[in-house]
């Protein structure tokens, strides 16, 4: 993990992501979010959030990146990692 | 209203020539009141446009979803599909809805559990039978071929035969559990190609061979309810091997990539509105800057950019093309243009343009709005605007169509000629699975109805007419090389359709059984023929003749064909009485006078449902006239 932080435009698409796939226009993403706290976000939709987050930023996550994630704020530092890289 | 219209143009601009999310936006401003026809109409453009990412049409899925899922189309098709596949294939059932709501056809979807294909398919207590469907998918990726054919660079012929066996089995065990229609994908080379390719010899084959191989076979099954969906050309269309499981594939055993998943939820879904005969059927076309460059009223038939000369005319040359090749499937072409009609003359005098006068089945060349023109197009090919396409390079013009007739769908014609070819091609909105031969007949018919819209005007009157055109019918019974094409007409005819019953060959042999005929009506004139354009259902009661179901192509209206179906009818009831059936619909306003012209008298209404029954006593009542020669066979 990276201690980059996102900027506001991606964190806003970040944002717009989790309320297209999770279809949650409300939610916030705090750092301490989990997929527990999100109905719907169960391990297929894991799945289809990483793929859509790669797909919408251009980036690509590891594997091993991907099962070292346990919370949004994780995900955010990845991907600042990824788009500042 | 006119907040409507502003919207409409705004939402054009973007979604052909701006920024796709922000037409989106415009739909998500709507929120969600009941959406008017013309946001239905931006909903449904919006998914039929290809090529965005997964998450633009799961935002268009949350909006149809906001707003209730509703039907995009007219007289829209409910059909309960099954999902059955060897991988992770959640995301199909909501994209498929979508992408089929916007063919007219919604969806309730039923997906068996992950990689349980042979337990669904085999087991009759399955999930899969209770859910009932009308239609199963059947889709696989290439680990399903595997198991049978091996891992191996080199497949044995032995090996594949058991791969089809077992499919064989598959689809006898649906067809005796079910009466399902089926629709099965075929597969696309590797994602990770294996060696040994295209090699044959003695017994062994390369992997690519293997899956030629097992394509041609899956298109040599013969069934009336089986239709084979190719996902390996909608995987090549959407970037080939980039569009198949890799990454997908090892995170969540999930066969393609999501642009691959978007490419084969819109290829079935197509196959769907096929199988629901809910494909368009007519493809009207501008002409200046949509068929060829500039405006030939200014630069004269040969001073237009259509040709091998440059790279636009060579695009513009291979637009005509494309668009003249559809009519081998039946589909109908018309000319619209805002032009002196002497400009036609460009078709005559112009020999690089693919695309002749006759090709057209309609043409509107003058200065009146071109919705009038889509109007009278819908009056002369027999179909409503529903089933066709408009294109052209103006967005006012298209926004000016679809504020009138918001359920035809619409290409925009640009930037430049590849901008027109590539949208064309993939909207994949001509997609047909199979073809009847009416459907290849279609073409020449169209040629035809203008021959006899132009014979009909030196007549003095319709009689005459109709006297001079030697109309012949030929009545079948309903046999085995007639079912497809009568099949089809109970799917599809929704005007000329008294009880709009869509009788399937099951239920169609099951009234045989119980006293009924089924006879198939052919139409032939002097011009030539028109083929199976008509069917009758009729029950034999102790008392009366029952007119179950009366459809027939709108095409051979005005010919005093219903009048000759009638006669025969009446020869049939042997003089009881004649009982006739009128369910109205939203769309067979048309023969609400049917049975009162012939000289039917009101039995009963239904005051809940509108269904009346109509009485023809038989009693020394003169049937209506007719100009028809009537032949039984």
């Amino acid at each position: 993990m990276t201690d980059a932080s996102l900027d506001n435009d991606s964190l806003e698409k970040l944002t717009g992501i989790f309320h297209v796939l999770f279809n949650a226009p409300d939610l916030e993403l705090s750092d301490d979010l989990t997929a527990k706290d999100v109905p719907g976000w169960d391990s297929f939709n894991h799945v289809n959030l990483i793929i859509n987050i790669e797909e919408e930023f251009g980036v690509r996550f590891s594997n091993d990146e991907v099962g070292k994630l346990q919370n949004v704020g994780n995900l955010k530092s990845l991907l600042a990692g990824k788009l500042t890289a | 209203m006119t907040f409507g219209k502003i919207m409409l143009n705004d939402f054009l601009r973007e979604l052909f020539t701006g920024q796709f999310s922000k037409a989106l936006a415009l739909l998500e401003s709507v929120g969600k009141e009941p959406p008017s026809p013309e946001t239905l109409a931006m909903l449904r453009l919006a998914i039929l446009r290809p090529g965005h990412t997964f998450l633009t049409y799961q935002r268009l899925l949350n909006i149809w979803s906001a707003w209730g899922k509703p039907a995009l189309k007219p007289n829209a098709i409910q059909k309960k599909v099954a999902i059955v596949a060897d991988f992770t294939a959640d995301h199909f059932g909501p994209m498929i809805s979508l992408f089929a709501s916007a063919q007219g056809v919604q969806l309730e979807t039923h997906l068996p559990g992950y990689d349980s294909v042979e337990q669904t398919i085999l087991d009759p207590n399955s999930p899969l039978y209770a859910s009932q469907p009308d239609i199963v998918i059947l889709f696989f990726s290439e680990r399903w071929l595997k198991r049978y054919a091996g891992n191996s660079a080199l497949c044995k012929t032995e090996d594949l035969q058991r791969g089809q066996e077992s499919l064989s089995g598959l689809i006898q065990a649906l067809e005796t559990h079910s009466n399902a229609d089926l629709l099965i994908g075929n597969l696309p080379p590797s994602a990770w190609p294996m060696a040994g390719g295209i090699i044959a010899k003695d017994g062994l084959a390369g992997w690519n061979q293997t899956v030629s191989r097992w394509n041609e076979w899956l298109t040599s099954l013969t069934s009336r309810s089986l239709r084979i969906v190719d996902l390996a050309g909608a995987l090549f269309n959407a970037g080939g091997s980039a569009a198949l499981g890799r990454t997908n594939y090892l995170r969540a055993r999930m066969a393609y990539e999501m642009p691959g998943t978007l490419a084969v939820a819109r290829e079935l879904a197509g196959g769907l509105a096929h199988i629901c005969g809910r494909t368009h059927r007519a493809f009207v076309s501008d002409w200046d800057n949509t068929l060829w460059g500039g405006e030939v009223a200014e630069l004269g038939s040969h001073g237009v950019l259509c040709g091998q000369d440059s790279p636009d005319a060579l695009g513009y040359f291979l637009i005509q093309e494309y668009i003249k090749s559809l009519t081998s499937l039946g589909v109908l072409l018309a000319g619209v243009s805002r032009n002196d009609p002497e400009v036609q003359k460009i078709f005559d005098e112009n020999q690089n343009l693919p695309l002749n006068l006759s090709d057209f089945a309609s043409l509107q060349v003058g200065w009146t709005p071109k919705s009038d023109a889509v109007g009278r197009i819908s009056k002369e090919i027999g179909f409503g605007p529903e089933f066709m396409i408009f294109m052209d390079d103006s967005l006012y013009e298209i926004a000016q169509v679809l504020s009138v007739h918001p359920y035809i769908d619409v290409l925009w014609a640009g930037p430049d000629p590849q901008g027109t070819l590539d949208r064309i091609a993939q909207s994949r909105l001509f997609n047909t699975l199979s073809l009847s031969e009416e459907d290849l007949q279609r073409g020449a018919h169209a040629a035809v109805l203008k021959e006899q819209r132009e014979f009909k005007s030196s007549f003095a009157n319709i009689d005459e007419f109709l006297q001079a055109i030697e109309v012949k019918l030929t009545f079948a019974q309903l046999a085995e090389n007639n079912m497809d094409r009568v099949i089809q007409l109970f799917q599809k005819t929704n005007q000329f359709n008294l009880t709009t019953r869509r009788h399937r060959e099951d239920e169609l042999n099951d009234f045989i059984n119980q006293n009924g005929s089924v006879y198939a009506v052919s139409y032939e004139d002097s011009f030539g023929s028109q083929g199976i354009i008509s069917v009758i259902a009729l029950q034999a009661k102790e008392n009366a003749l029952n007119i179950e179901s009366w459809l027939m192509s709108c095409r051979v209206l005005n010919r005093s064909v219903e009048q000759a179906v009638f006669s025969f009818i009446l020869e049939n009831a042997e003089g009881k009485p004649v009982i006739g059936e009128y369910i109205p619909t939203e769309k067979n306003g048309l023969v609400r006078s049917l049975f009162p012209n012939l000289g039917f008298e009101l039995d009963t209404t239904d005051t809940e449902t509108s269904r009346q029954i109509w009485i023809w006593k038989n009693k020394n009542q003169k049937p209506p006239k007719h100009f028809v020669e009537i032949k039984k066979l």
